[in-house]
């Protein structure tokens, strides 16, 4: 028999030892960002075991895309072709539009939020976690990425930046339960916080008075306020809103517009400030709502 | 000889929890990502189960900080639930020596519950507050139904590379 068992009282202060350690661990990890530094070192190797674990996906898709038929690309080809043009068109309209925007914010002296420059990134992988809404990008320090960056898709925001290696970088989407960001109504400029659920398909407005004038079908956009996202973005649509007269707070729930679940390409806005370098905390914890 | 031995007989704990890491991270669809089993704690019960002289709490200890880095979690959630779990394994490993098959699944329950159990508070104190739904439980059962496949393998793997206790 194995000497650890003569005495049971080695095992029990190896525990102790280990539990403690871990304790420690555990309360400096979650209070401060110490840490990072060596998870940083560590997640250099780290494609080790993502690159076996997603290269069978990556292989498909890349057959995919590479084994199409000639005709399927010319088919494709033309209703992009179409597409641009309907776009163009659009975007010569929303050039007399941002013109007349930005002359208009001038006259109220406030300073214009537009032309953002973005970097497209393809997301890699995914949380094993089905609870938890994280990406993992391919893009990471050496192009410029940051903590803090919000990810954007061509439908509304994701999520944003929490952290970054050379060559790769995670995301937490808006949805995660961990991710609070400021939204106002487009309707009528109400602010609020929404709060991840941790529901793939589901944003909570928190703290919202039973007063306050939000309805169905409303959409929010980013408020810019708190400095981590840029202002105006669009977040999501609500979905539901219950007023029960007995609570303080109504049951405001919405739908993200970004296809949180379905984009592969997403772009990672920057900002000509420096303001954002500033911002060292890792995710804006907010306080769940409650009743 | 022996010497020998002992270096493939780590290559091949090794290579085992790499394989696990790989299958914890391995892109699924979401409903198959809810059944997943905790193949790196699987693998960890293994080890300790055929090897409780050599691999004990410490092992258990940097295998979890290991799961931590992988799966981006707080340091400490997955290493202090692992160490838990094999010191209670350690505790009754005798009796689990001669343990059926049937009473073996019901172990691998009764541990993975706990397990996930210890994750889920740890998770909502120092991590992800999300309050997850019951498929979150889902993998109790499916580490108790692949633990005999993973064990007859292994255990065949194991007795090839001629692993045997140091000194038992």
């Amino acid at each position: 028999m194995a000497s650890i068992f003569a005495n049971d009282s080695s095992l029990n202060r190896t525990f102790a030892i280990c539990v403690v350690v871990a304790f420690v661990l555990l309360f400096v990890d979650s209070s401060s960002n110490w840490l990072q530094k060596p998870r940083l070192v560590f997640s250099y190797t780290k494609p080790l075991v993502e690159y076996p674990a997603f290269a069978p996906g990556q292989l498909s898709e890349w057959l995919g895309e590479n084994l199409k038929s000639r005709k399927t690309l010319l088919e494709e080809n033309a209703e992009l072709r179409e597409q641009a043009q309907i776009m163009q068109r659009r975007i010569q309209k929303f050039a007399s539009l941002t013109a007349e925007n930005i002359r208009l914010k001038e006259l109220l002296g406030s300073s214009s939020t537009l032309s953002d420059s973005v970097l497209v990134a393809e997301i890699v992988g995914l949380d094993s976690d089905p609870f938890s809404h994280k990406v993992v990008l391919d893009k990471g320090a050496s192009d410029g990425v940051f903590v803090g960056m919000p990810i954007i898709d061509a439908s509304g925001l994701m999520g944003q930046i929490v952290f970054v290696s050379e060559f790769s970088s995670s995301g937490l989407l808006i949805t995660d339960a961990r991710h609070g960001l400021s939204v106002e109504v487009v309707r009528n400029g109400v602010r609020a916080i929404a709060q991840g659920t941790g529901v793939i398909d589901e944003l909570s407005l928190s703290h919202v008075p039973n007063t306050v004038d939000i309805e169905v079908e409303d959409i929010l956009v980013s408020s810019g306020l708190g400095g981590r996202f840029p202002q105006g973005y669009p977040v999501g649509i609500v979905k539901e809103v219950n007023r029960q007269v007995g609570r303080q707070f109504a049951e405001i729930i919405v739908k993200p517009l970004a296809k949180l679940d379905r984009s592969r390409h997403v772009l990672l806005v920057f900002k000509e400030d420096a303001k954002w370098e500033s911002i060292s905390e890792k995710t804006s914890h907010v306080e769940s709502a409650d009743d | 000889m022996i010497e020998q031995r002992m270096t493939q007989g780590m290559s091949l704990v090794a290579l085992s929890l790499y394989a696990a890491m790989v299958l914890q991270i391995f892109p699924m669809t979401s409903w198959l990502s809810y059944v997943r089993p905790n193949w790196i704690l699987l693998f960890l019960l293994f080890w300790v189960y055929v090897l409780p002289g050599r691999f004990g709490i410490f092992f258990a200890f940097l295998v979890g900080l290991l799961t931590d880095l992988l799966l981006d979690s707080v340091f400490g959630i997955h290493a202090l639930s692992m160490i838990t779990i094999v010191y209670l394994q350690l505790l009754v490993h005798r009796q689990i020596r001669i343990f059926s098959g049937f009473q073996q699944f019901l172990l691998i329950l009764f541990f993975s519950f706990l397990y996930l159990l210890f994750i889920r508070l740890l998770e909502g104190f120092f991590g992800n507050p999300a309050e997850p739904d019951m498929f979150y439980w889902l993998p109790v059962l499916s580490n108790a139904l692949v633990w005999p496949w993973l064990f007859v393998v292994m255990d065949s793997l194991k007795s090839r590379f001629n692993i045997y206790e140091n000194n038992g």
